[in-house]
């Protein structure tokens, strides 16, 4: 499967990308609108953890910025990044902004762009989004020594629309359980999403659909569960999920349902960037956003529509966003009667024998509450 | 040196009847406002709504060493041992109702910004949520130097629709008369403030580190009241008698700058080092409400200028313009070394000081030592081991001098 070879060593993946002339632009978080840099022909990458020992980022950023952060700078302190022309970030967490100052302030060749982002969901804040992306296109434009028009632009959002719709359309066949497809290969998938040029991407999703598809649901013995959380792209916790007969039917990830569902409106009146800061502004919020009622919403539907037992929260060590939403939806989660268990992690999933613990003793708890009713 | 300044023994009475005072508003069922540090409370004093900092709290919680204990009592909550501090030590006084004050009724409203960190809006979140209250968030896209037009403009419609929540919700009118009263007040309480900081750029220096920080309080929470007035005229004529009439038990022989907040339970950290002649004469945590960061309110047109300094505060700007602070401070203060503290409780203040360093020591020669602690939890504190680590430091400033 091509998504398991891009997930596994994404490094390799942007080097290959580099060597076909690819005009690489890292980014972080989801709310960087990847329509834009494709438009002007660019290759939006989704920077990814790596399972690798943090040594040179202790000498240029404090210990406590967030895990998932820490591995990326240090990726890009070694060179992994090298084929990486420039770097974009939006006002995301506390963690990201510090990578930002550090990657600006260490020039490793790269440039660095910050989009001055709202933090909150209104209209005004649709408002002064599209004036940041309007300063974003006139850099791109800079950079990229192209000038694109206002269809230009509409078709790189009818792109991205298509990829969103394949993905969701994805989660809804596994929500339905008709796909055949392990926790494994929905993350290498969502990996990859963020690292395949758009087009191929899509085309790949539906190649898989059309192989994996079910014609009808097969009964099965393992426990539904949603995952919820930020950034995780540990493809080992995955797989530890399915060890232990867990099956994810939905998430509430950053890059998984929480960035493609909600398409960007292809011929609003306001004109195709007004479409894009909506989007973006109105999309379900991470916890670094507010209000985040929307999230907590999303999440219970998707526990409703697929029927699962129970929610495993993934926090990544030093997110103090997720950290401070937990114990709210805990609390909501509580009050409808779902079981819910923390797991804290790290880039490289320390400590694999407590998190299987963990894993292990929620499964059999939902087994014996199953075996209760 | 050495000995307390009387106007600190006045400050203990000072935030003695602040809290009472809010109490008084709460049982008397008057308004009372949790507001980040990063909302002015002039608009609220003019409002008649009582303005609460929970940062504050935190600090005083610190101070009085009850931080880690409710840090727990948050943790048992679900709340992460790993989340700032300020917002543990609140969050488990408002689920639990224990703390040094006791029960603290919630607030009728809660406004932040999101000018110091994304922390301070999920932490009102949170606030809002299990107690039910109101919560506004004004918000302020970081920017790297200063605020455009579009910046100020955003965020003063802000404080427009922030204010007509807050009339809405407390009952309560802003009177434009009062408010330019508050300002005038809150403008000369600023100018003093200044002049505070300003006499420490003599050689010696008449205070040191620990009797700023502790005289934070009202120029947080009492800006525009006559009782905060007052205590910053006392505190300002205190320093300058001093200044004239030098009496100092240790001769003043390394002059450094502290980065970040403090380590509130640990204050006397400042005292000891007394001993070797190592003063801290400059800090930046007390300039963020200097000039430079909160300078005069317009009385024309006050909510233009409190838009500006929340969206141009110290936090909510970038590498750049902390840098220039810090390398004017060097300057303006003759600054031998500097003395960051990377404090676990504040990520937007600490994880760029590495970079900070680095660049210090190219361009001025100056050497900095980075310290690692927190600024209320003292869980995981060793006072001894960060007391050997600054007397070494002062070692190697000996040896670059």
């Amino acid at each position: 499967m091509k998504f398991a070879e891009i997930a596994l060593d994404p490094c390799s993946y942007i080097h290959r990308l580099h060597n076909e002339g690819k005009r690489l632009i890292g980014y972080m978080d989801p709310y960087f609108p990847e329509e834009i840099a494709y438009s002007y022909g660019f290759h939006p990458i989704r920077l990814t953890g790596k399972d690798m020992d943090l040594i040179e980022t202790d000498n240029v950023i404090a210990s406590f910025a967030c895990n998932f952060a820490r591995s990326i700078l240090e990726q890009a302190i070694r060179g992994d990044f090298t084929p990486i022309e420039g770097y974009a970030f939006t006002r995301y967490c506390d963690s990201i902004r510090g990578i930002y100052e550090v990657l600006r302030q260490e020039n490793f060749n790269n440039w660095v762009y910050y989009i001055k982002y709202p933090s909150i969901i209104s209209e005004d804040a649709v408002e002064y989004l599209l004036t940041e992306l309007r300063e974003l296109c006139y850099f791109l434009e800079k950079k990229s020594g192209r000038s694109i028009s206002d269809s230009g632009l509409i078709n790189s959002v009818m792109v991205f629309n298509r990829k969103r719709d394949i993905l969701k359309k994805l989660n809804d066949l596994r929500k339905k359980r008709l796909i055949n497809m392990n926790n494994k290969e929905y993350i290498s998938l969502i990996i990859s999403a963020g690292l395949m040029d758009p087009l191929e991407f899509t085309e790949e999703i539906e190649r898989f659909i059309q192989e994996r598809r079910l014609s009808k649901v097969v009964e099965s013995e393992k426990i539904p569960v949603i995952i919820s959380g930020m950034m995780n792209d540990s493809i080992e916790l995955f797989e530890m999920l399915d060890r232990y007969d867990i099956d994810v039917v939905s998430d509430d990830l950053a890059f998984g349902t929480r960035y493609f569902i909600g398409n960007i409106e292809e011929n609003h009146e306001k004109g195709c960037l007004y479409s894009i800061s909506k989007r973006y502004i109105n999309k379900i919020p991470c916890s670094t956003k507010h209000p985040t009622e929307r999230r907590h919403e999303h999440l219970l539907k998707e526990i409703k529509e697929t029927e699962a037992k129970g929610v495993i929260f993934l926090l990544m060590k030093f997110c103090d966003n997720d950290a401070m939403e937990f114990p709210i939806i805990k609390n909501k989660l509580n009050n409808e009667g779902i079981p819910v268990v923390l797991i804290e992690v790290d880039h490289r999933l320390s400590g694999k024998d407590q998190i299987a613990n963990r894993i292990e003793a929620f499964a059999e708890s939902i087994f014996s509450n199953q075996g209760n009713r | 040196m050495g000995k307390r300044l009387q106007a600190t023994i006045n400050l203990k009475n000072l935030i003695d009847e602040y809290y009472k005072k809010m109490f008084r508003y709460s049982n008397e069922k008057r308004p009372v406002a949790w507001l980040n540090v990063g909302i002015p409370c002039e608009l609220f004093w003019a409002m008649d709504v009582f303005p609460f900092y929970p940062e504050n709290y935190g600090a005083l919680c610190g101070a009085r060493k009850v931080a880690t204990e409710l840090s727990h009592i948050a943790e048992s909550y679900g709340f992460s041992q790993d989340l700032c501090s300020y917002a543990r030590v609140n969050l488990a006084t408002v689920l639990s109702g224990k703390g040094p004050l006791g029960e603290i009724p919630p607030p009728t409203i809660q406004v932040c910004a999101t000018n110091s960190c994304i922390t301070v809006l999920t932490w009102w979140r949170a606030v809002g949520y299990f107690k039910n209250v109101p919560t506004i968030v004004i918000d302020t896209p970081i920017v790297q130097y200063d605020s455009d037009t579009l910046h100020l403009d955003y965020t003063e419609k802000q404080f427009r629709k922030m204010i007509e929540s807050v009339e809405k919700i407390t009952g309560k009118k802003l009177d434009l008369k009062r408010l330019i009263e508050v300002t005038e007040i809150s403008n000369e309480t600023k100018s003093l403030w200044s002049e505070v900081l300003n006499a420490r750029k003599n050689i010696p220096s008449p205070i040191n580190a620990g009797d700023v920080f502790t005289h934070m309080f009202p120029m947080v929470a009492l800006r525009g009241t006559q009782e905060g007035l007052i205590h910053l005229i006392s505190l300002k004529n205190e320093v300058y008698e001093r200044l004239n009439n030098p009496k100092r038990d240790h001769n003043e022989k390394y002059r450094l700058l502290w980065d970040n907040l403090p380590v509130w339970y640990d204050l006397k950290l400042f005292d000891h080092l007394e001993q070797y002649g190592a003063i801290f004469v400059t800090d930046t945590y007390t300039q963020a409400w200097g000039p430079e960061f909160m300078g005069i309110v317009d009385r024309d047109n006050p909510l233009r200028s409190f838009a500006y300094f929340c969206a141009s505060g110290f936090l909510n700007v970038g590498f750049d313009r902390r840098y220039k602070l810090i390398k004017q401070l060097v300057d303006e203060y003759s600054v031998d070394g500097i003395v960051m503290h990377s404090d676990r409780s504040c990520k937007p203040y600490s994880l760029i000081q590495h970079e900070i360093k680095k660049k210090i020591m190219d361009e001025r020669g100056i050497p900095s030592l980075i310290i690692e602690a927190d600024h209320s939890d003292s869980g995981n504190y060793s006072s001894e081991s960060i007391k050997t680590r600054i007397e070494s430091f002062l070692e190697t400033i000996d040896c670059l001098k």
